[in-house]
């Protein structure tokens, strides 16, 4: 008996070593991307990365992929229920606050203030990483933005992303297409038109500040388009076959994000043009004339604005790999490297000098760039970010779904209860 | 007589020796891992989950915060929509699956030619992953190339899977399509174990089919209705894979009934704490449930003893 104890504690040991020394020469981190079997051009991206990486260093990288809409909460959990977690991981700053009350972020102030491309770094997506008690939680790297995609043919004359050129004259069936549901539709359709209606939606306590004239004029307006039939129904589905209006030319105008060219293909135009099937549809119809593009959706006459969503690097509380996923960001974060990543990614590099490289200096990112730069504004600091976008997104999505209820009582309950919410967990 | 003398020592106490003491307790010997299986995968967390729902989370750590989580669900309209919506979806998935289970097992019992062939393909919705079946039906009902849509438009109008009603119907119908080869196979294997005798002396004596199924049948069958709809019950509020995939709760919150609503609080926003409410909530609807079938099945068996 005593010998199958040892051989067992012989053999833990014998593990627990080799765990130790393979941690070494190993980083895991959990991304969106899939890097196995690449999809797209993020996914490329991520398996040539890798590759470069452990051609450099000679650390392998284990990428484990995660779903683009559960990885932040994943991370949560993981640490939480003390389970399995990677030594990095990719993060969106919109969940900064569910990471900050959770407490599931290692803190790396020191080690961003210390970087020396810290100085190089883009000031708004430094304050994107930043809890509300200062503490730096992760690594900004890309910063996307939204904007409207639309073709010229649609729009004889002309679109300018205002809501009364919208109205106009437009040749195709649908005026525009996007998601009007869920919290991806929040993000990229709802807050920045309500946004240019004035509407504010948070105060600086993180409460929710949505029952207000502002919205229901916005709302109001999402309401006629959908009485008119100026959007097709999938905008209100699950899942993205909203994009296919615009897709096949039924869409005038598409509600978009600068990452959209890497999913929005192969593109037909109104008047029967056919793009390729690959992310350089959009770069394609671009140059040909057959698409261009406006800042996002807005109110005539007021700013547009664009939602900046700022996504980066972060090591969960209780990595086992703290140094090997801090030198794996401090070798990421050159310009070329970092451009790199956010060309194939669908935004602008974080890094002020990655806004120099060559992949920015086409026609597409250098009109994105003036769009983001001068309309770029933050997610609304909900307290409880994700469960604000939700409850908003769910009442507006309600309103337009039924347009006999009150747009105001509505609201004001949605935010009554939101608020009783936040107040409990603060 | 000498078996029992064996076991006995001269005090007449029962031997204490180390074998007799293992086949004493054998059966419970055997039952430990399934027993541990519970424990460890049942019991455990569900305790924890009720520790959880008395809880908020602070900076890594769960602060206690006693009945605010339940106190806060109370008061919050989506919550109590959430459970609107699992009776109404509960109702029609539990009384459709249930009859067209026993109507379909009936059928194929009658041992009508292809009747192989014909559970075969009932079964088929049963093996596919929610992931599959539901995104199949949400492109059924799209409204630019859903075929059933196309179909269905002109009784139904334009947008189906947009309407909120429409989308909860969609939802029901992919849910019971899914589950009607379930109940029938539980409800074949009871009717084949009705004896044909007892039928054919029914028949004799001039009762009519629907007397014979309702007579005759129906009690020989009803322990395994109640525990059919038992499962059917509970899986109907635990249901959340396939609504997920075929509506994501939408639009809007249509189609978010109570095992959805906590997905989306703990998976969506993060909030486990909350979530953990949630669920604790829904575990007190199963258990109820639970315990009301089984009074009525133990009131039956106790009725024909």
């Amino acid at each position: 008996m005593k010998r199958v104890v040892l051989f067992l504690l012989a053999l833990m040991l014998l593990t627990l070593s080799v765990n130790t020394l393979f941690a070494q020469d190993s980083l895991t981190i959990w991304t969106k991307y899939n890097s196995e079997s690449p999809q797209n051009i993020q996914d490329e991206w991520m398996a040539a990365l890798i590759e470069e990486y452990a051609a450099d260093t000679g650390v392998a990288i284990d990428n484990v992929t995660r779903p683009f809409d559960t990885i932040n909460t994943d991370l949560n959990s993981a640490v939480l229920a003390g389970g399995e977690i990677p030594d990095l991981s990719y993060m969106d700053t919109p969940f900064l606050s569910r990471y900050f009350i959770n407490g599931t972020l290692t803190d790396l102030t020191e080690f961003v203030t210390n970087a020396s491309w810290f100085e190089d770094l883009s000031p708004t997506a430094l304050a994107a990483c930043t809890a509300p008690d200062g503490t730096i939680l992760c690594v900004p790297t890309v910063s996307q933005g939204t904007l409207s995609y639309y073709w010229t043919a649609a729009f004889p004359d002309g679109f300018d992303g205002s809501t009364d050129a919208l109205m106009g004259n437009v040749t195709t069936e649908y005026r525009l297409t996007g998601k009007n549901t869920e919290q991806f539709g929040f993000e990229v359709f709802f807050y920045p038109l309500m946004a240019s209606y004035g509407a504010v939606l948070a105060d600086a306590e993180g409460n929710a500040t949505w029952a207000s004239p502002e919205s229901v004029a916005a709302i109001e307006f999402l309401r006629e388009l959908h009485a008119n039939g100026d959007i097709p129904d999938t905008s209100l589905a699950a899942g993205f076959d909203f994009e296919n209006a615009f897709k096949d030319g039924t869409a005038g105008m598409f509600v978009a994000g600068s990452w959209s060219y890497v999913f929005l293909n192969p593109l037909t135009s109104p008047d029967g043009v056919e793009f390729p099937a690959d992310s350089t549809a959009v770069s394609t119809a671009l140059e040909a004339g057959a698409l261009a593009f406006a800042p996002p959706l807005h109110l005539t006459g007021s700013t547009p604005v664009s939602f900046i969503n700022v996504n980066g690097w972060a090591i969960p509380s209780g990595s086992a790999n703290v140094e090997a996923a801090l030198a794996f960001i401090d070798w990421h974060m050159t310009s070329a490297r970092n451009s790199a990543y956010a060309a194939s990614y669908g935004g602008l590099p974080t890094l002020v000098s990655g806004l120099e490289t060559e992949a920015f200096q086409t026609p597409y990112w250098t009109g994105v760039s003036e769009i983001l730069n001068t309309y770029g504004a933050p997610p609304p600091a909900f307290f409880d970010y994700s469960a604000g976008a939700t409850k908003i997104a769910n009442t507006i999505t309600a309103l337009l779904l039924d347009p006999e209820l009150d747009i105001l009582t509505e609201l004001q309950t949605a935010q009554d209860e939101y608020n009783a919410d936040v107040a409990a967990q603060r | 007589m000498s078996t029992l003398s064996a076991t006995r020592n001269t005090t007449g106490r029962e031997s204490t020796n180390a074998p007799g003491r293992l086949r004493k307790y054998v059966s419970l010997w055997m039952l430990l891992p399934a027993l541990a299986v519970l424990l460890v995968l049942q019991v455990y967390p569900t305790i924890y989950a009720v520790y959880l729902s008395l809880t908020r989370q602070r900076r890594g750590e769960f602060e206690f915060m006693g009945l605010t989580n339940f106190e806060l669900l109370l008061n919050n309209s989506d919550f109590h929509d959430s459970v609107w919506r699992t009776i109404t979806f509960s109702f029609w998935y539990v009384v459709l699956t249930i009859g067209l289970g026993l109507l379909v097992a009936i059928l194929v019992n009658r041992r009508v030619r292809f009747s192989g062939w014909y559970l075969v393909v009932i079964f088929v919705p049963w093996v596919l992953s929610d992931v599959v079946a539901g995104t199949m039906w949400r492109w059924m009902f799209l409204e630019d190339y859903g075929l059933l849509q196309d179909w269905l438009r002109p009784i139904f109008g334009d947008s189906i899977y947009i309407n909120p009603d429409g989308a909860m119907g969609i939802v029901i119908a992919a849910s019971i399509w899914r589950a009607v080869a379930f109940t029938a196979i539980l409800f074949l294997g009871a009717l084949q174990t009705v004896p044909a005798e007892v039928l054919e002396s029914a028949a004799l004596d001039g009762a009519s089919r629907f007397q014979s199924f309702w007579r005759v049948t129906f009690p020989i069958i009803q322990s395994t209705f109640l525990i059919a709809l038992l499962l059917t019950t509970i899986r109907s509020v635990n249901t959340v894979g396939l609504i997920l995939a075929t509506t994501r709760g939408g639009p809007g919150d249509a189609t978010t009934t109570m095992a959805t609503f906590l997905y989306r609080v703990s998976w969506g926003e993060g909030n486990f704490a909350r979530g953990a409410a949630v669920s604790v909530v829904m575990f007190i609807f199963n258990v109820a449930l639970a315990a009301v079938y089984l009074w009525i099945i133990t009131r039956q068996k106790d009725k024909q003893s």
